[in-house]
């Protein structure tokens, strides 16, 4: 073979070709727009990797959403049960702050009175939709007797009516066979109360001379010492005088609704307790505390003044 | 009450009415005598009612446990107005509409547990009333 005999035109080509990356080494790569020639390349390669990436994130996105979905339910089911506990534990939380609250009530009650109470709870409500009375979890081996007087926070409830071991049946101040000795608090006028009907009392043998408006206040009058002198029974509505007759009677709303009696005291020993004088120093059951003593009514009959 | 007072003698009746009617008045703060003698009237009245209409079927059993009801609430009433002295001025009709229309829908569930003491007890069943209307 001849050494020499080669085509130099063949040569140059294939030196043109290789040194050209060489002198691309070289150059210097400014920043901004690529080279016109380079152009087309960058759009097609630009254009087809933003499809690739468009097409793989979609399809990881559905492939994760999927996956995801069995522990998405999991998720779901155990939150809903613990949403469910929590609303109970809320609920009897609730509950448990309202006795609370009715509690430190009473205890306020009791702390602050020379009465001897016993505090319990109402277990049962009368059988019969004619009569009120309800049943409570305190019997006389808890020291209860007949006639005890029964009071709550606000007022009069009742007296008990009978004893077992552990409970008693006490009868409501409005049924109509209980009687309770009362006063009008603004002229001492007496009287007996007694039940009417669910919502009503009416205090009867009230003398046709005693002064005995609506809106007077109705209080216990202490007699045997069954309820404190001067604990709240209720509110004068109506006062009912008939033409003739020796008598007159007033009906009464009573201030303490049977259908919401949950706790009430029973008073083992009344003390000698008389709210009269804590309505004068400003102090004693709610009701009291917001009594006015309202002037005399317009009448012929002086006011009977106080003892 | 109402089982004994359909399917039993008139003594095993009254004897019955009077436990349940002690019973009651440990729940009630009506007086004993009152419930006495409601629960007797009751008693007795299913007892006359029984001799005219009857038949054995706890459909009968409902009526007889809804009209008895009325029967209680209403002798209560009028005893106490011959009897006590504090008579009934505001009876609670509505609740009398509500028991006596609720009370039945109670009876057919009851039934069967009677007739089964029945049973038991190998008591016989009572005639079922019959008869021809002539004109």
């Amino acid at each position: 073979m001849n050494f020499f005999a080669f085509d130099i035109r063949k040569l140059l080509i294939v030196i043109a070709v290789v040194a050209l990356p060489l002198l691309s080494i070289n150059m210097k790569r400014n920043p901004g727009e690529a080279p016109w020639y380079q152009r087309p390349f960058t759009w097609i390669v630009a254009a087809s990797q933003g499809a690739s990436s468009s097409f793989t994130s979609g399809v990881r996105g559905t492939t994760s959403m999927y996956l995801n979905l069995v522990g998405i339910r999991r998720d779901n089911l155990r939150l809903g049960r613990e949403n469910e506990e929590l609303r109970a534990q809320l609920g009897g939380l609730t509950e448990l702050k309202l006795e609370n609250e009715r509690l430190n009530k009473l205890l306020e009650f009791k702390q602050t009175t020379r009465m001897q109470l016993l505090a319990a709870k109402v277990i049962a409500r009368d059988l019969s939709p004619d009569h009120e009375s309800i049943r409570i979890n305190r019997g006389y081996r808890q020291g209860l007797r007949k006639l005890m007087g029964v009071i709550t926070v606000q007022g009069v409830v009742g007296y008990v009516l009978s004893t077992e071991m552990d409970s008693a049946q006490v009868v409501v101040i409005t049924d109509r066979s209980s009687a309770i000795d009362a006063l009008v608090q603004r002229t001492r006028a007496r009287g007996l109360m007694s039940g009417k009907d669910s919502s009503t009392i009416r205090l009867r043998y009230l003398e046709r001379a005693d002064d005995v408006a609506v809106g007077d206040s109705i209080v216990t009058s202490g007699l045997k010492g069954l309820f404190p002198k001067g604990f709240p029974i209720g509110t004068v509505t109506s006062v009912r005088k008939t033409d003739f007759g020796i008598s007159q009677e007033a009906f009464v709303e009573p201030v303490v609704r049977p259908s919401n009696l949950e706790e009430v005291f029973v008073v083992l020993d009344s003390g000698g307790e008389d709210y009269t004088e804590k309505l004068q120093t400003g102090f004693g059951p709610p009701l009291l505390s917001k009594i006015n003593t309202a002037p005399a009514a317009a009448s012929n009959v002086p006011a009977k003044s106080k003892p | 009450m109402f089982t004994l007072a359909l399917f039993r003698g008139t003594l095993a009746t009254i004897i019955l009415s009077h436990l349940v009617a002690l019973s009651i008045s440990s729940a009630t703060a009506m007086p004993l005598g009152l419930v006495m003698i409601a629960c007797l009237a009751v008693a007795l009245s299913i007892q006359v009612f029984k001799t005219r209409i009857f038949w054995m079927q706890s459909t009968y059993f409902m009526m007889v446990s809804g009209l008895s009801v009325f029967v209680f609430h209403i002798t209560h009433f009028a005893s106490s107005w011959a009897l006590s002295d504090t008579p009934l001025t505001t009876p609670a009709i509505g609740d009398w509409i509500i028991q006596a229309l609720l009370t039945p829908l109670v009876a057919p569930l009851l039934f069967p547990l009677f007739r089964w003491v029945d049973a038991l007890t190998q008591q016989d069943d009572p005639p079922e009333v019959t008869g021809t209307i002539t004109v």
